[in-house]
């Protein structure tokens, strides 16, 4: 290969440097001959591209012709369908049909339901209909025509001689040649346009409408809109149509509108601090587009209500002693050594913060609709034996402990052997949810401010800044014995609810993921609170600390080697003290292989890079976003798949603040793909925010692709298979002859189920569908609505629309 | 002037020259599509202007190299891989090799007489559009050893192509 042609092939698979790419230029500009050279090196690319798109088309038509000729009864319809060449389609009812459905031949007149993708002899114009959708086949006149009656489509339209036009009841959509998702919804048409022009014709009224535009006939006079901020709005309004069930009867937003679905909160209609944290996003972005913050006040109320526990639920703080905050309990590695029993022999630390009175942070789970019978917006909790727990395994217990359940301690010798056993009260805050609500306050101040409003006089802002305080405890080690300042896994905090026999205590978190650490919450509190400008700090470390060889964050650090102050073993990076831990807290399924954490925790970092104007965070989001781009895979067809699951291997450098290491021996690979809704719409976020041209264009396509492909009538959703539903049978683990009586009525005996536990699931509507999963052994799929989805998707739009 | 069929006639034989030439000089291949779509509507306004006795391939890409250049003044957006002095070399020199464009039977055949290897890593190229780094992580080898491949791969049908336009077998 000559050095002309290298540096032509070069250029034209896109490794061309700049430098190359100007001796390039400079050299066809002067030679004839390599002009010629790249000429045909061009063409043949082109051709190659041309020849694979083809071949793709017609081995799909091909496969669908086999199966035709196997089904012996579809040889008798009159849909033959021959294909020879390209352009060559001949039917055995006579005659090129107007369009293709499949293999099935369309005439003027023929209508087709959704989902169906309908194309055109001899062209790639596609016309994919939703499911409950409804299009007719109109005859040319001279372009194609067709009547969109209701539902949507999604238009992909060669170049045309003739203008294709798609009615609808009230509305005509004229295309010469373009993308473009047009839909009817009540009574109005709504047309987006992702390549080209397409025009939008009501009576005397057009608007021409071009890309990432859209156009609505609800409007009084027809004008068009950013499609980013018009999806966000859309979705805006999906969330709070009560019709779709995001939210109960009493205001309060459900994990998913779906009932049947085991995730962290393992019931649809419970919810938790991370819902109502996305629900204060969506408002916060909300008053920032239409200056109204009465819905995000709303919020706030809801979520002080529903989730942080007032004085009446927490009544016995007056009790709390800062110099002895709790006794020491060991961590167990396995389930089987639950319950564990208290030492008071281990030293713990002073509670250097020492709130007096109620700690205002939210408890992390609800059960709005009373699955559990503890009554309607009880706070209840699952996990609490160790990092081999999955979801699975917890038993479901209410944060106030009066012995009506369980057995004769309630559900507290499950955890936790004592000689006696006290009723009591008790909550769990996630911080990282609390974060994301300052977080979120932190970006609503500033956008009240923007509208030149007094932010203090349109926000909560002094609740937000007791919150702030309050969470100061996840800075903290399980038992005071160090401030490690990284925001950990969880704070906790209870006492008795006798108060003749008056204790209370409190506890941070020995165990600090990357994925919980919010700089924008901890830049906003610094300028008040030195502990949130030393956490500040350490944040913006760990996350370099943690920074492999390929850009992405691996799991975090301990200050309690196995929750039992273990000695750290010889060889194991640390950073201030801590010790690594390749995957912090649990361990069924890892916590550092979801990419999740990569999306929502490193879109806060580059979130956090921006407004500071910080440049070693800049530089660790420059690296994590080069190598979370290469990830994305665009697919022909319109899909796309991003990262589910990562695999690590290796370790950091020991930290040295002075000078960093390159951790050449930390690796990551990704080892599943998925094309989650939710996922794909963090990891848009996170590029958005990191803000380069290569970044949003990724962004960009993700959005659009997941839009056209996913868009429902309640939200965003995709089909999930959830191969893990087969452990509703599995047996929870309970102490050996431990009985007890579940809230709900009913007998807890040993080798009882997560389906024991949850009797109500026997009657949920979707319940066959798992049983029928499990008898045959092949995984059930589900399409869910989750509300943190829904909100992120919204928020990707509206932020790349701004 | 020219009737709807003439103009459809031509643009459908000759399209695929304009394309290939647009996403030769942008760097971006959504902005090439975009771009092609709005030069197919100048060239069907403009149909009328056609001069019959000059190639329809020349004037379109003529029409499409008016338009980038458009483009690039009244906004940076079209990300340009050339200066405008290299896009008219460019212009004329894919004019001169109009002869040589590819024939997609004559493409078929040379790619299968391709060993099997080399098929799978044109399909990961250009069917499943692959970067050439995703390439070389999928078939375990090095981002330097596939480009070397594909280019060895692509000489070769380049000789395949030439030797079967020489012997008229088109």
């Amino acid at each position: 290969m000559s050095g002309l042609d290298d540096r032509i092939r070069k250029r034209l698979d896109g490794l061309a440097t700049e430098e190359e790419q100007k001796e390039l230029d400079a050299l066809l500009a002067s030679s004839p001959e390599a002009a010629d050279a790249f000429a045909r090196a061009s063409r043949l690319d082109f051709a190659l591209q041309r020849h694979y798109g083809q071949e793709q088309a017609v081995s799909s038509i091909q496969r669908r012709l086999q199966s035709l000729r196997r089904r012996r009864w579809m040889r008798t319809a009159a849909a033959g369908l021959l294909i020879a060449g390209l352009a060559g389609w001949f039917f055995a009812r006579g005659g090129p049909p107007v369009a293709l459905n499949g293999e099935v031949a369309l005439a003027a007149g023929d209508e087709v339901a959704g989902p169906a993708t309908i194309r055109y002899p001899g062209e790639s114009t596609t016309l994919r209909l939703d499911s409950g959708s409804l299009l007719q086949i109109e005859a040319p006149a001279p372009g194609k025509r067709a009547f969109l009656k209701k539902g949507r489509v999604a238009a992909s339209v060669d170049p045309q001689a003739h203008a294709l036009i798609v009615r609808t009841p009230d509305a005509r959509a004229i295309v010469l040649g373009t993308r473009f998702i047009l839909s009817v919804g009540a009574g109005s048409t709504r047309l987006e346009v992702a390549h080209g022009k397409v025009s939008l014709v009501r009576g005397d009224e057009k608007v021409d409408v071009a890309a990432d535009e859209v156009a609505d006939t609800r409007a009084a006079r027809l004008a068009k809109a950013s499609v980013y901020e018009d999806r966000f709005d859309a979705l805006w309004r999906d969330l709070h149509q009560p019709r779709n069930g995001y939210f109960s009867a009493d205001g309060i937003p459900y994990h998913s509108i779906e009932t049947l679905i085991v995730d962290a909160p393992d019931q649809g209609h419970l919810s938790t601090s991370e819902t109502f944290s996305y629900w204060l996003w969506l408002e916060a972005m909300h008053g920032r587009r239409t200056g109204d913050w009465a819905p995000f006040n709303g919020a706030w109320k809801k979520m002080e209500e529903t989730l942080i526990p007032s004085a009446s639920e927490q009544p016995t703080n007056d009790f709390y002693d800062p110099k002895k905050p709790a006794t020491y309990v060991p961590e167990a590695d396995r389930i089987a050594d639950y319950p564990v029993t208290m030492d008071p022999g281990v030293a713990v630390g002073a509670d250097p913060i020492a709130i007096r009175g109620d700690l205002y942070v939210m408890h992390w789970l609800v059960d709005v609709d009373d699955f559990y019978g503890y009554g309607k917006r009880a706070l209840v909790n699952t996990f609490q034996r160790g990092p081999t727990e999955s979801v699975w395994k917890t038993v479901p217990h209410p944060s106030k402990e009066t012995f009506a359940a369980g057995g004769p301690n309630g559900f507290l010798d499950l955890f936790l052997k004592d000689a006696s056993y006290a009723k009591q009260w008790r909550y769990t805050a996630a911080p990282d949810a609390d974060a994301r609500v300052l977080q979120v306050m932190a970006w609503a101040t500033r956008w009240a401010r923007e509208q030149g409003k007094d932010p203090a006089a349109v926000l909560p802002l002094a609740r937000a800044a007791r919150m702030g305080d309050s969470l100061r405890y996840a800075l903290h080690d399980k038992y005071f014995r160090t401030q490690h300042n990284l925001i950990s896994w969880s704070e906790a905090w209870g006492g008795s609810l006798d108060r003749a026999n008056g204790w209370a205590w409190r506890s941070g978190s020995s165990h600090a993921h990357f994925g919980y650490q919010n700089p924008v919450a901890a830049w906003s509190l610094s300028k008040n609170s030195a502990d949130w400008a030393a956490s500040l700090r350490k944040q913006v470390e760990f996350y370099r600390w943690l920074q492999c060889a390929e850009g992405a964050i691996a799991g975090g650090a301990t200050s309690s080697v196995n929750g039992r102050y273990e000695a750290i073993p010889p060889g194991t990076p640390t950073f201030y003290g801590l010790a690594y831990a390749e995957h912090p807290v649990f361990r069924d399924p890892p916590s550092n292989e979801w990419f999740g954490w990569q999306a929502w925790s490193v879109g806060r970092l580059a979130q956090y890079a921006s407004l500071a104007k910080d440049p070693a965070a800049a530089a660790i989001v420059d690296k994590w976003a080069a190598w979370a781009r290469k990830t994305v895979k665009f697919g022909a067809d319109g899909g796309y798949s991003i990262p589910s699951t990562l695999r690590w291997s290796g370790r950091p450098d020991p930290w040295n603040a002075a000078n960093p290491g390159a951790n050449a021996g930390l690796h990551v690979s990704v080892v599943e793909e998925t094309a989650d809704v939710g996922v794909a719409a963090s990891l848009a976020r996170a590029l958005i925010a990191h803000g380069s041209a290569e970044s949003r264009a990724v962004a960009k396509e993700l959005l659009d692709r997941l839009w056209t492909l996913h868009r429902d009538a309640l939200g965003v959703s995709n089909s999930e298979r959830r191969a893990d539903y087969t452990h509703f049978n599995d047996p929870v683990d309970l102490p050996p002859g431990w009985r007890g009586a579940l809230a709900s009525g009913g007998a807890i005996t040993p080798g009882a189920t997560f389906l024991d536990l949850r009797p109500k699931y026997r009657s949920d509507p979707d319940f066959p569908r798992v049983e029928r999963a499990i008898r045959s052994g092949k995984a059930a799929e589900f399409r869910y609505h989750r509300f943190w989805a829904q909100v992120e998707i919204a928020l990707a739009f509206a932020e790349f629309a701004n | 002037m020219g009737t709807h069929e003439d103009f459809l006639k031509l643009f459908l034989r000759h399209q695929d020259g304009v394309r290939a030439f647009l996403g030769s000089v942008v760097r971006d291949r959504a902005a090439a599509e975009d771009l092609f779509q709005d030069v197919s509507l100048i060239l069907w306004k403009s149909f009328g202007a056609y001069d019959a006795s000059r190639p329809f391939a020349a004037w379109a890409r003529g029409i499409a190299l008016k338009k980038v250049l458009q483009g690039r003044e009244k906004s940076r957006r079209v990300p340009l891989a050339f200066s405008p002095q290299t896009l008219e070399a460019v212009l004329d020199a894919y004019d001169r090799t109009e002869a040589e464009a590819p024939d997609p039977s004559d493409l078929r055949d040379c790619i299968s007489k391709l060993p099997p290897r080399s098929q799978s890593l044109l399909a990961l190229r250009y069917e499943r559009s692959l970067k050439l780094g995703e390439i070389a992580k999928e078939v375990g080898s090095t981002l330097d050893a596939v480009h070397k491949l594909l280019s060895r791969i692509r000489d070769n049908l380049q000789e395949c192509l030439q030797r079967r336009l020489q012997a008229g077998s088109r």
